[in-house]
């Protein structure tokens, strides 16, 4: 039961603080609607611990407890790549930037 | 009608030749040199403005492909109507320059690249096979061939310059510029050359192992867009 009650107290300061990042303008929508989703899905997980073993069964995971490392793995790849993607794209604005001050200031 | 040509060295800690270069050019009659200086720790640009180039700083070091971005963008402004691009440790003999800059104007084309490996002795062997490798790669991605695609000797035309968008910053444009041929449907047309491998040059260059890295890059290029 304890860690019921931890697990939701954490789960619902994130989701409180998604909301408040949501109004601040600090975040997408889409970036909202994503991350509330992974953690009301945790959520659930929690508190109806029987979902997992029918999830992984429906999608043919024999050791239920195998699922959450799948998900887990697959979200990190995709993070991973995604900020590949976003540091590529800092790297071209620094060029951009870093030509514009040399064509500026030559010598 | 006489074009007006000019050439683009990108240059990172090259003191010691940058000098020679700029002045084997001006020999050929080659005399509107741009010089980038990739924020060098050393007096590259004062050199390269003693020999009487056009140096635009870059306030910190952004690679190859920044570097060569910022030439061809400074010749464009600078009223070019051919742009050529060679390296600054020495390693094109600056006739090559000449002629293929020559090759353009006269046949006409949009690019002319000048290939090490039409005649490619004096090139070890794994430097050979990563270059086959790399056009290989180019190929499957691209849909072009060209027989060397990592090569730093290339001119183009104003028009084709304007087309040719850089993105990549560093090693990985060499392939880059081969793909924007291909998007853009330049004509183009690789010219053998000689390299002068020095101890200077081959410390310089990339290393075998950047070609990870290349691989890599243009995936995510691929990928990106």
């Amino acid at each position: 039961m304890i860690i019921e009650i931890i697990v939701s107290v954490l789960i619902l300061a994130v989701l409180i603080k998604l909301v408040a990042d949501l109004k601040k303008g600090k975040i997408t929508s889409s970036k909202f609607y994503l991350w509330a989703l992974v953690w009301v899905a945790l959520a659930v997980i929690v508190f109806f611990p029987g979902m997992i073993i029918f999830l992984a069964k429906g999608i043919g995971i024999e050791r239920a407890q195998d699922l959450p490392i799948y998900v887990s793995i697959i979200l990190l790849f995709y993070l991973l790549f995604k900020i590949g993607i976003k540091i590529e794209r800092v790297e071209q604005e620094i060029t951009n930037l870093v030509k514009r001050l040399a064509l500026k200031g030559k010598k | 009608m006489k074009k007006n040509v000019w050439v683009v060295i990108p240059a990172y800690n090259e003191e010691k030749v940058i000098g020679s270069v700029i002045d084997n050019l001006k020999k050929e009659n080659l005399k509107n040199i741009i010089v980038i200086d990739d924020s060098s720790h050393d007096s590259t640009a004062e050199v390269a403005r003693k020999h009487g180039a056009k140096v635009y700083s870059h306030i910190i070091n952004r690679g190859l492909g920044g570097a060569l971005n910022t030439g061809i963008t400074a010749a464009l402004v600078s009223g070019a109507d051919v742009i050529a691009t060679c390296d600054a440790d020495g390693q094109h003999r600056t006739e090559d320059v000449k002629r293929a800059v020559e090759t353009l104007i006269k046949e006409g084309y949009d690019v002319v690249l000048g290939s090490r490996m039409i005649n490619s002795k004096g090139m070890s062997l794994s430097r050979r096979l990563l270059n086959k490798g790399a056009n290989m790669l180019t190929y499957l991605l691209f849909g072009i061939y060209v027989t060397d695609t990592q090569g730093g000797l290339r001119v183009f035309s104003r028009s084709a310059a304007e087309k040719i968008k850089i993105k990549t910053s560093r090693m990985e444009v060499s392939s880059e510029i081969i793909k924007e041929i291909g998007r853009n449907k330049l004509r183009f047309k690789e010219i053998p050359i000689e390299v002068i491998y020095t101890d200077y040059s081959l410390a310089k260059g990339q290393k075998n192992t950047n070609a990870f890295r290349i691989i890599y890059k243009l995936l995510l290029s691929r990928i990106m867009r």
